[in-house]
């Protein structure tokens, strides 16, 4: 069995233009919005 | 609802979190000790450290325990000094002086190698991805081994995800202790009584304008440092945090109980060692309803169905004594032979020290995961140029000696004005985020401990700050993708505020429990990633090492 070379480049996309230029949008939104809805979770049901 | 889900995970996952601890420290040893594993570096064979020994473990005891130091050091062992699993057991008794060193076993178990070398995990898998392969220093890359090319993907971003919610859960944690410590310490500088109010039970807590008001000169300073410029309010604030906390520590080393905190330090460090073996693979199970009622004597088990869930509940809670069990229980239960109660109390020893252990253990070993990917992106960053033996046992064994020497001194000074009956419960009596200034109120006269108390405040202010800081950086930095570049004041100002709103929500909601219930919750998705990340690990040390044999570059 040959072996593999390790993985050396591991491209991840992000936004070139924009609000979210520079970051990558679907990890970026998907933790504000758990996160904000953490926030509003905790506001709406306290205790 | 939170804290129902929270009982299910604890009863359910458990065993989860002891063993995947432990596994994150067999790991750690096993790689440092392995000979071919421990001399690769965390980058190319030609790097060198960029930083210092001293700058280096400095800066690692700062980011990863510094604020919970200022809580802990006095709380943890006062707290273990009165309850814990020898105490449960019968083998010793409450705050005297033959429970000390099983206080210390469990404050030295809790924040010792376990804590750091889940850090430490995270922090490798970063550095030997990131820097030797040449991956982006986002979490995501550490499971390259195992997912390949499709960490480009939805599976990636899933990863990266769990890490940012794991972090602000885990920060905000932290944060919310030190919000509290904060507000006490402005108390008891003479800020105003408003800022904390006292439940019916006699608890002090802060009151919803003090956790407000706390929270906005914490996140007013650290809006300023993080927009001041890359690093350099950081870098100023992480210099006084160093020069304050040594300064804390000596005070406590020349004029506290330092004959009684050195004989803790060097007992309670040889007595955990050999507590590590069995202590990091205990898991204790919650004992039912039903298997309580099986185990019962014939007396118990002829109750009424109310009176015996009553009995149930009482015999099970980690918090009380024999004693206080049996003034507690319901009419027909006290009408019991004594003997049958105590028979019935030492049914549910199990249960007990299962509330036990998720109160205490449980909810450490989720904090330090929680708080995992904000402290092992940091490590890994400064940490370039080591290799894997000196990476791990540097990251491993040397800040925990810093955390077990704060214990000693700081805890065993409050410890030893408690057995000496000097402080006369005023120690024991306050709550956790006051204690440290309790202490210092019994060692000193008014001014002096005033002065002291003022030191602690600021202390506080710039660790919380610093902190905020950092997680606002890591939170980014793993948003764009590993880019540690300068980022839009918009993403700054959000993930601040967010941590601002997270943490006085969920005190106002529901106090500290509810930081810890979403904490225990959240770091449950990331604790799969980091045993993940351990498997990468080994998988890519494995393939290394065939690659070398095969002269495969």
């Amino acid at each position: 069995m040959s072996i593999q070379p390790p993985l050396t480049d591991l491209p991840i996309r992000t936004a070139d233009h924009g609000f979210y230029k520079g970051f990558t949008k679907d990890v970026t939104i998907t933790a504000k919005l758990l996160v904000g809805g953490l926030i509003i979770w905790a506001v709406a049901f306290p205790g | 609802m939170l804290g129902a889900l929270n009982s299910v995970i604890l009863a359910t996952f458990s065993f989860w979190y002891v063993y995947v601890m432990a596994f994150f420290v067999i790991l750690c040893l096993g790689m440092a000790l392995w000979p071919s594993a421990g001399r690769l570096k965390l980058g190319l064979d030609s790097d060198e450290p960029e930083f210092s020994n001293f700058s280096w473990f400095s800066m690692m005891f700062g980011a990863g325990i510094g604020i919970g130091m200022l809580t802990f050091a006095t709380a943890e062992p006062m707290y273990h000094f009165g309850t814990n699993p020898a105490t449960i057991t019968g083998e010793t008794e409450g705050s005297t002086a033959g429970n000390v060193r099983d206080a210390y076993i469990w404050s030295f178990t809790h924040w010792g190698v376990a804590a750091w070398a889940s850090y430490a995990i995270v922090g490798l898998a970063l550095a030997f991805f990131s820097y030797r392969r040449g991956l982006p220093l986002t979490i995501r890359s550490s499971l390259a081994p195992i997912f390949g090319k499709s960490l480009s993907g939805p599976v990636g971003h899933i990863v990266d995800i769990v890490a940012v919610v794991a972090t602000v859960l885990g920060v905000s944690q932290t944060l919310g202790y030190g919000v509290e410590q904060f507000v006490s310490g402005l108390v008891r500088i003479g800020v105003g009584d408003w800022l904390q109010v006292t439940a019916a039970d006699g608890s002090v807590t802060s009151s919803t304008a003090g956790i407000i008001m706390a929270l906005v000169i914490i996140m007013g300073a650290s809006t300023v440092s993080a927009l001041s410029g890359v690093g350099k309010g950081i870098k100023w604030l992480s210099n006084l945090n160093m020069g304050l906390s040594f300064f804390l520590l000596a005070f406590f080393l020349i004029f506290g109980s330092t004959s009684f905190g050195l004989n803790a330090l060097f007992i309670g460090m040889w007595d955990y060692l050999l507590s590590i073996p069995f202590n990091i693979f205990a898991v204790f199970q919650p004992v039912s309803l039903e298997a309580f009622t099986a185990a019962a004597p014939e007396a118990v088990k002829a109750l009424s169905a109310e009176d015996l869930a009553a009995v149930h509940t009482s015999a099970t809670s980690p918090w009380g004594t024999l004693g206080s069990f049996t003034e507690g229980l319901p009419e027909a239960a006290a009408a019991l032979p004594q003997e049958t109660i105590s028979a019935a109390y030492a049914a549910a020893e199990e249960g007990r020290l299962s509330g036990w252990q998720g109160a205490w253990t449980i909810f450490y070993w989720a904090w330090w995961i929680a708080f995992a990917p904000f402290v092992g992106v940091f490590l890994a960053r400064i940490s370039r140029g080591r290799t894997i033996r000196e990476y791990v046992l540097g990251a491993m064994i040397i800040p925990a000696i810093m955390c077990f020497v704060w214990f000693a001194l700081v805890g065993g000074t409050a410890i030893d004005l408690e057995l000496s009956g000097r402080a006369e419960g005023a120690i024991s009596g306050a709550g956790q985020s006051d204690q440290l200034f309790a202490t210092l109120a019994v060692m000193l006269s008014d001014w002096q401990a005033f002065i002291m108390s003022v030191i602690v405040v600021i202390l506080l202010l710039t660790y919380l700050v610093t902190s905020v800081d950092s997680a606002v950086l890591i939170i980014n930095t793993i948003n764009a993708a590993g880019d540690e570049g300068p980022k839009a004041r918009p993403h700054i100002l959000f993930w601040g505020v967010a941590l601002a709103l997270v943490v006085g929500g969920l005190i106002i909601a529901g106090g500290l429990a509810a930081i810890q219930t979403a904490m225990v919750i959240g770091a449950l998705p990331f604790s799969v990633v980091m045993v993940l990340m351990g498997l990468s690990m080994i998988k890519a040390i494995f393939r290394d090492g065939q690659r070398q044999r095969a002269s495969i570059p």
